[in-house]
Order: C-alpha cells, then structure tokens, then sequence
C-alpha cells in the first residue's frame, strides 16, 4: 500500500478499493512503554449502497465527520453497522443517524431502543448470516468468535473478502512517527503476541478464565467459513497478512489463558 | 421522575423499570416481569456521588430526581464501566449540571471522551481517572474505595462504602426482576430468592463466557473478596437491590452456587 521513500500514510486509508479505513490512535503506558491503541472503524462503498462498520469515539466525532464526508463525495450512508454497543463501536451513531436520516442502524440491537429510544423506527436487527447488499458487494454478518458484549457481530465483504472483527485481533504498535495508519506488513516490526495483551487482557478479561483452545477453534471456524485476504479490527492495525497475524492472535490467547490458575 | 428509594441515611437508589422482553434485550427468553436500571446517589455535605448515569432512554426522569436529591451540591459522576446502562446520560449531565466532575477507569481515552458533550463543557469539566483498588476519599467521599470485580465483561469497578457496608456491583449480582412495578426494588430478607438454576440461566444470558470458564481461580477470588468485606447491602446497576447482611450473605452464597457450583443437577459443567 505504500512505497520507499513516500510520507507515511495517514487516515483515512483506501485497504481495498472502495474500503476505508478511519481511526483513533491513543497512547497510553504499558510497563513504562508509551503505545498507541486503534480506535478504527470502516467505509464499504458499494454500487447501490454505503455501510459504516463501527462509528468511532464521541470525541473524536468532529474529525471522523470531515473525513466520512471527503471520502463519501456526496453520497449519503445507507447502513450504521455497529458491531457492538460500547461507546468506541456506536459512540457515534447519535450524529452519524442524524447527519444521514435515511441510513438504518442495523446490528445486533438488544438494548438498542434504551440508548436510542427516538430512532427505534430506523433499527433493523441482524443476526449471523443476514447480509447487506451494497449492490456489487454483499456484507454478511459474521458470529464473533471473540468478543466482550455478547451481541457482538462481525462482518464479511464478499467482494473483497475483507473481515471485520470489531474486538479481535487486537494489537498495540509503537509510539513512533507515521506508523498509526500502516498495516501489520508495513510496520517496521512483526507484531508480536505480547502486543495483544493491552486489549486482550482490559476488554477481553475473561479471555484468561476459559481455555483459549476453545476460542481459537471458533476463531478459526469464522476464517474457515469467511476466508479473508484482509482483516479489520477496530483495535488493532489493520491486517493484510492474516495468516500470521492469526498465528499472534492465538498467541495472545494463549498467552492470557491461566494466568490467574 | 425515576423511583427513589432510599437505602440509608445518605444513600438513594434512583430506578427507572422495564418491562422484561427478551426479544429486545439481555434477558433469557423465560424471563417476565420488570427489570429495574439502577443508579445510585451517595450524599456528603457539599458533593454527591452519582454512580452510573443510566440509559438515555430514562435521561429525563433521572436528571428530574438529580435535581431535587443533589440540590446544589457538587455532583461527581462514577461510571462503572463504559457500557451504555452506565454512560448513557453522561453527556446530558455533565451538560445541564452547572457544578459537575467526573471519576473515570478509562485509560487511553480522553477522560470525558467516551459521550457527546458540549465542547466548552469537555473543555472545562474536571475530570479524574482512578485504577480499580484506589480509594476515592481524594474525590471528597472519606468512606468508598473501588474494588476489583471478580465477574466482569467490560472494564469494570465496584465500589465498597466502608461507613454503610454496601457494594455497589455494577452488573453483577443483576438478575433478580421485579414481578410487577409496585414491588419495591430493594430487598430486605431472602424470602423468595430466584433458584439457582435461574440465576445461571440469567447470568450466562449476558455473560456467555462463564459457561466455558475455568472457575477455580475465580473461586478463590470470590471466598477472598468475600472474606474481607462482608457487605451489609449490595447494590447492582440492573435488578434488585438486597439490603441487610443476612439477606447480603444469603445473595452471594446463590450467586456463588450459581457460577461455580459443578452440578449435573443444573445441566453445567466444569470448562
């Protein structure tokens, strides 16, 4: 995606045609290291129609909203895919409901109706295997194989074959110049399964109580059935190489499991 | 107005009810009656804490209750965890309360970033951020600290108010409904306790995990915690409030069964 000798990438960032990729980046210690964490969500734009898979942070709204609009070039969001009901995944569906009044807010909306009481009537609820069609590309919703709040849903570009995961595959990359918005061949290093253990540990806590043998089989169950070339967490760098980075996953999950037997 | 109740002298359970529908929410799908979203306001002299600011559907009523409980005290706003029951109303209080600081977990993001407020309020509003164990007596309340949960989904705290005894548990101990809106909310004996089975059936209706848990860990976790307080009421963000340490005691001995307990009897196992 980027060459030798070019400026280092910034957001939003084409990772497939017509598929955008905007982020947060936020620091923060671990161990006396200074990180950077994603706060990512995605543009799908298909012929007929346009879904945003996550909406970003509250305070960051005024950013990702300049952004949305240089990229959609006049065209309007159709669908508000909320992977997930925490406040970096639908923080912003309030605005992004009210700047597009056509758009549905789809999802997994259990509880939806007592955080957005007055856009009940644009709810359409999703389940695994339902799909969006944008027109020349379909996104399906996908179980999610790891995820904090159980009416999670991941999604699946059938165009593309791109994977959106919402809390999975997390990881943290260095506090340095222009590496927020490369992807994890770009980086200057492999990343590791230690760079997963900031979110796998905070908002995946119970990931150290349960067998991690379990989950990465129903991880590699969701790859089996929706093989990705890329992969698009909302934490983590987005992943062009998903096999290795598979191999980090599981070895963050690994990682954590036990820790406290 | 929400429903107020008060559980001590300085302590107020503001509840706003819903009717159960599982089709629409967390619930397993046996479930009737009505679900109780708890907020909690803790009154000193000059300051109140307000811990959790409730879902945006019930904005109105709990700021209308605010009003009258807080008066003009400094209000501290406490988020347990950043799931909507608990930040819903974050941005609209801290926007319409003149005197308003914040007490938060979070740690990358901008202390006031997780709600929409108004620009010169996320400008100006104090915020402080804590880590779970940490006592808030610096926050103008002598008597609380926080306290690791040993069941969570999100980030999470509890808190522990040393003076009252009662430990706010966010969503854990959250799967006792009312049968109907005129049962008061707050518990004071154990007559009529859910069974076992029924608390398991709720609990892994929301946390999926626990029904593939190692739970020995989690075991000691909880005769320690439990060890060292032994609270005198305990107080969920959902569900009924138990006041008094008997019925307190009987709650986390059902809640203890209904995680850990290796029962065929219950249809689960150990992970």
């Amino acid at each position: 995606m980027t060459g030798d000798g070019e400026a280092p990438p910034r957001f939003p960032r084409e990772i497939a045609p017509n598929t955008f990729w905007f982020s947060t980046c936020l620091p923060f210690s671990v161990n006396g290291r200074e990180v950077h964490n994603h706060n990512s969500c995605f543009l799908v734009i298909g012929r007929d129609r346009v879904a945003l898979v996550d909406t970003g942070l509250p305070f960051s709204w005024d950013e990702l909203k300049g952004q949305l609009l240089d990229v959609l070039a006049g065209r309007d969001i159709d669908y508000v895919f909320a992977t997930h009901p925490e406040s970096p995944h639908m923080g912003n569906a309030g605005p992004l409901m009210d700047m597009f009044p056509h758009a549905q807010l789809v999802g997994d909306l259990r509880n939806y109706h007592l955080y957005h009481p007055k856009l009940t009537h644009r709810f359409s609820h999703k389940r695994e295997g339902d799909v969006l069609d944008l027109g020349d590309r379909q996104l399906i919703m996908v179980p999610a194989a790891v995820h904090d709040l159980k009416n999670t849903l991941w999604g699946y570009d059938t165009l593309h074959h791109v994977l959106f995961v919402s809390d999975g595959y997390p990881y943290t990359h260095e506090h340095e110049a222009g590496q927020c918005a490369l992807t994890s061949e770009e980086l200057p290093y492999a990343p590791a399964p230690e760079d997963t253990g900031p979110v796998i540990e905070g908002a995946l806590g119970w990931t150290r109580h349960v067998d991690a043998e379990l989950v990465i089989a129903d991880v590699l169950e969701v790859l089996r059935r929706y093989p990705p070339s890329i992969i698009a967490p909302a934490h983590g760098g987005v992943v062009t190489n998903p096999d290795q980075l598979t191999e980090v996953f599981k070895g963050g999950l690994r990682r954590v499991s036990g820790a406290d037997a | 107005m929400s429903r107020v109740e008060q559980l001590t002298d300085n302590i107020y359970v503001l509840s706003d009810l819903e009717p159960a529908d599982p089709a629409r929410s967390w619930l397993p799908s046996d479930t009737s009656g009505f679900e109780p979203f708890n907020k909690y306001v803790l009154l000193e002299d000059d300051c109140a804490l307000l811990i959790e600011t409730g879902a945006a559907a019930h904005d109105e009523s709990i700021q209308e209750s605010l009003r009258e409980i807080v008066k003009d005290r400094l209000l501290v706003i406490l988020p347990t965890r950043s799931e909507l029951e608990s930040i819903g109303n974050m941005g609209s209080i801290i926007d319409n309360f003149p005197r308003v600081e914040l007490i938060t977990t979070t740690r990358a993001l901008p202390p006031l970033g997780l709600a929409h407020m108004r620009p010169d309020r996320r400008e100006s509003v104090k915020a402080r951020r804590i880590v779970r164990g940490e006592k808030l007596a610096g926050a103008g309340f002598p008597t609380l600290d926080t306290v690791t949960p040993i069941i969570r989904i999100l980030n999470t705290i509890w808190i522990h108010d040393r003076r009252s005894g009662i430990l706010f548990t966010s969503d854990t101990f959250s799967n006792e409904l009312l049968p109907d809106r005129e049962t008061t909310t707050i518990r004071r004996d154990s007559f009529g306790l859910p069974d076992v089975a029924a608390v398991r059936r709720s609990i892994i209706a929301r946390f999926d995990w626990v029904e593939r848990a190692r739970t020995q860990a989690l075991q000691r976790q909880w005769a320690d915690l439990f060890a060292l307080i032994k609270p005198t009421g305990i107080a969920p963000s959902l569900g009924r409030v138990t006041m008094g340490a008997d019925a307190a005691a009987d709650a986390i001995d059902l809640y203890r069964r209904a995680l850990f307990e290796n029962s065929a009897r219950f249809g689960f196992s150990e992970g």
